[in-house]
This record gives structure tokens, C-alpha cells and sequence, in this order.
């Protein structure tokens, strides 16, 4: 059996764990230029604000609503992550650092210990808080894939009081609750895929579970295959003992709409650039060459035209 | 941005930020002498019976739950905590009565301690020029973490 616990609203959780005065306000982590949301609260979230939204757009709603940003502070974030993981390496020798704020646990054969998973996800969750002042969901499944859905039961419904045990639900309980859930919520089903999955009709967590599995590997390659065959609960993944250090790191995404702005183009790049470092860093590596690119909407004929006019 | 100023009441309060605990050991340790040394001379018939001193693992039991605070002001005086002394936390010590503790009062920490009495508790200073800040019950009063030991340096 498989457990995901993971930090909630990790940057912003560390920066309240050392100042009261921010825990029912709505809170930005700004990236290194002050520049653009990385992180932000749930009252943030509701406010509609996107990940890497840039600051300067949103000084009059965060003046409206009392939104107080702080610059990220990532050495800070390094040492909390470790004092987390540290916590929960106690409850299972078997553990993936998977992110910064995210674990996988193995806990077959110690779930005993405590109960049941649930209890034991709650012990977890328990000593996280007391002793490092971060709130944390777990979610625990027969496979990693099903771990991470019962992690985003957890965090998103207030029924499971942040424990989300899916070997506790029966057949039909678990039907359902895959079936109320997105598939592109499913760990390892990007926007794209999630958006071909679902001109496919495949629409639902519950949709993908009990699709043909010759048919998505055919589609969509192995890995999706092995997605679908983890949220059956046969386990194809297992803990990664140390992930082989990744040789092309990259951090990019559209732009929601057209964009003219320098100001605002620059500002997304120095975002990208930062989420990069980041995970270069965290892998102790030194990059031999940066590669920065921004591109035209490949789908608009017109913009091509006025290019090659010039 | 920065992050809210502390307050500068004449509470002995702490800097915001915890510093960083370094993550390994000194690989250094200090002799352990079997006797207490004099202010005098030592004496000369000390022997070594112990492994050494090791100031980390003197001072942080609990490496995941421990933090270093900064203390300013003067209401711990009295008991041996001054302003620019180093406090270690521990958030994973069950809070007893009378243990300095960190509290956090109108969102600002603070370093007190902590007194139990008829179901009520109570923040006592360490100098007769603060008074006590008291709670009808416990769960009005958030407690941070119980002060283990303080750390003060006198040549840098």
C-alpha cells in the first residue's frame, strides 16, 4: 500500500508557520523579482488568481481584499521540506521525496501499527503539524497513481478531514468518487492529454479506469497504460529509490491569451527561468547551456503571415 | 514585501525568522571533564570518562521539530535570558507548567513562563517590571514550542 502526503499550499504554509498574523489572510509567494505568484493561498486561489500570475496585474484586487505578497524565500522552503520528510520517515522507512512538498510511503506492512491506514494518516498528519507547523493531506492506495487520487480527495473535500484511505471505501463508494472527478486530475494526465482523453469520451477518473487498455496504449503509449492499470489497482510503479538526475530540464506553458506586452513576456520568462533553477538546483546540478524561447501562436495563419512579411 | 514588523513592545519578543540549524554535527567535540572547573585552576587530576561534548546534540533532541530564535528585550531577565540571546524551540515537547515556552499573543511571539493554576494559565515574565498575561483557559493561548536551552556568545 501506497501513501502521498504532501504540504498544503506549501510556500505559503512555511511563510504562516513563522508569522501568526497571516493565517486567515490571503497570501502570495512571489517569485525572485518579486515578479509572479508561485505560490498562493486558498483565499487567493478563490479570488480567481492563476499560478504565475503576475504581480503588477493584480495590485488593485490585492488592495481590495487585503492580499499581502512576500518574496519567496527558498532557503527557508529547502529546510522545511527536509524537516517534513524527516517527520514522516519516522512512520515508514520507505520513502520517495517525490517534490519539495510531496513523499510517497510505503506502509503495508505498518499500517497495523496504528490501526488502520486512516489512523495512521492521522497520527501523520498530527506530528507533521505539531512538530513543523505544516498542514499536510495524505491519501493512501493500493498504488501510487491511486495514492495521489486519494491525496486530491483529501485536500478538496472536507469529508475526509485530510486522510483519504481508498482500500477503506468499497467497490461502489470508490466508483463514485472517481466518477465525480475530472480526468485530468489523474497524476501523469497533462492538459493535453486530458483534453484528447476527453474528445474520446473519456471524461472522468472513472471514464479512464475502465477504458480498454490495448486501446490507450495504441493512443496514448505505455505510460498511459500503466496509468489506467494503476487506477485498477494493479501496481506497475514502485518507489523510486534516487531519481537519475534529469539532463534537459524545462519550464514552459501558453499564455492564456494573446500577449503584446514586453513587460509582461519578460516577466513569464524570468517566471520560467526561476521554476527551472529550481529544479536544477534541487537535483545539484549546473546547467552547460540556457535555451530561452518565446513563440507566435503556432494556430493563427495570420501571425506566421506578418512574420515572414518581414 | 517584507513580512509584518515585529511589534516593539517592551515584551521580550522574537525576530520573525528563524535561523537555519545547521544540518550535521560539529565534527569537533569539546573534552568532558569529570569535575567542575573552578574559577580558579583546574585541577590536575581530571580525566577523561566520556565520548566529549557535542553542542548539538546537547542542545536539539528532536533535529525535525528544533528552531533558533532570536530573543529581544528584557522580560526573562531574571532568568538568565537577555536581548540578542539564542533560544532553541522544541515544538514537539508537550508544554509542562513552568517551562519557558513561546507563546504567540496578538499574533507576536513572545517568551514567557508558563504557569498553570485553577484550570486558568497565565505567561509570567522574569522581571518585576512586567506583569503577567493571563488566560481563563488554555485553549485561548497558543503555545509555539517549549524553550530548551539559550545560547549566548561573549567573543565573536
Amino acid at each position: 500500500m501506497f501513501a502521498l502526503v504532501d504540504v498544503n499550499n506549501f510556500y505559503v504554509s512555511c511563510e504562516r508557520a513563522f508569522n501568526p498574523r497571516l493565517a486567515d489572510v490571503p497570501v502570495v509567494v512571489l517569485s525572485n523579482n518579486d515578479g509572479c505568484a508561485v505560490a498562493r493561498s486558498n483565499e487567493v486561489k478563490a479570488l480567481g488568481v492563476k499560478m504565475g500570475a503576475p504581480w503588477f496585474k493584480m495590485k488593485d484586487l490585492a488592495r481590495e481584499h487585503g492580499i499581502v505578497a512576500l518574496s519567496s524565500n527558498y532557503t527557508l522552503y529547502g529546510d522545511m521540506s527536509n524537516r517534513v520528510v524527516s517527520v514522516l520517515r519516522e512512520f515508514s522507512p520507505d520513502i520517495e521525496v517525490y517534490s519539495i512538498d510531496e513523499s510517497f510511503l510505503r506502509v503495508e506492512t505498518l499500517v497495523h501499527l496504528h490501526g488502520d491506514a486512516t489512523a495512521m494518516g492521522h497520527v501523520m498528519r498530527e506530528r507533521v503539524r505539531r512538530w513543523t507547523g505544516l498542514p499536510v493531506c495524505a491519501g493512501f492506495g493500493a498504488t501510487k497513481t491511486l495514492a495521489k487520487f486519494a491525496n486530491h480527495l483529501a485536500k478538496k473535500n472536507p469529508f475526509f478531514d485530510g486522510v483519504c484511505d481508498l482500500s477503506s471505501m468499497t467497490h461502489s463508494e470508490l466508483n463514485g468518487w472517481m466518477a465525480k472527478i475530472e480526468v485530468g486530475e489523474v497524476w501523469g494526465v497533462g492538459r493535453r492529454i486530458a483534453a484528447r482523453l476527453e474528445t474520446m469520451g473519456v471524461r472522468t477518473v472513472l471514464d479512464l479506469a475502465t477504458t480498454d487498455l490495448k486501446a490507450l496504449r495504441v493512443q496514448f503509449g505505455v505510460v498511459m497504460e500503466r496509468t489506467a492499470s494503476e487506477l485498477r489497482g494493479v501496481s506497475c510503479l514502485e518507489l523510486e529509490d534516487l531519481a537519475d538526475p534529469k539532463q534537459q530540464i524545462m519550464a514552459s506553458r501558453s499564455f492564456g491569451s494573446m500577449v503584446r506586452d514586453i513587460a509582461e513576456i519578460s516577466e513569464a520568462v524570468s517566471w520560467h527561468i526561476d521554476r527551472a533553477a529550481e529544479k536544477l538546483r534541487s537535483q545539484g546540478s549546473v546547467a552547460g547551456a540556457v535555451y530561452v524561447f518565446v513563440q507566435t501562436n503556432r494556430f493563427r495563419q495570420s501571425d506566421l503571415l506578418a512574420l515572414t512579411e518581414n | 514585501m517584507q513580512p509584518p514588523l515585529l511589534s516593539t513592545s517592551a515584551h521580550a519578543t522574537l525576530e520573525q525568522s528563524p535561523l537555519a540549524l545547521t544540518p550535521e554535527p560539529l565534527p569537533y567535540t569539546s573534552p568532558l571533564f569529570l569535575c567542575s572547573i573552578p574559577a580558579g585552576f583546574p585541577s590536575p587530576a581530571t580525566d577523561y570518562i566520556e565520548d566529549g561534548l557535542d553542542l548539538n546534540e546537547y542542545l536539539v533532541r528532536h533535529k525535525a521539530a528544533s528552531f533558533m530564535f532570536k530573543v529581544q528585550g528584557h522580560s526573562m531577565r531574571d532568568a538568565g535570558i537577555v536581548d540578542g540571546d539564542k533560544v532553541v524551540v522544541d515544538r514537539s515537547i508537550e508544554p509542562q507548567h513552568n517551562q519557558i515556552v513561546i507563546a504567540v499573543v496578538d499574533g507576536e511571539y513572545t517568551i514567557k513562563r508558563l504557569y498553570r493554576k485553577n484550570g486558568g494559565v497565565e505567561l509570567r515574565s522574569e522581571n518585576p517590571a512586567f506583569k503577567p498575561i493571563c488566560f481563563k483557559a488554555e485553549s485561548q493561548l497558543e503555545i509555539w514550542g517549549v524553550v530548551v536551552g539559550v545560547v549566548r556568545r561573549y567573543v565573536c
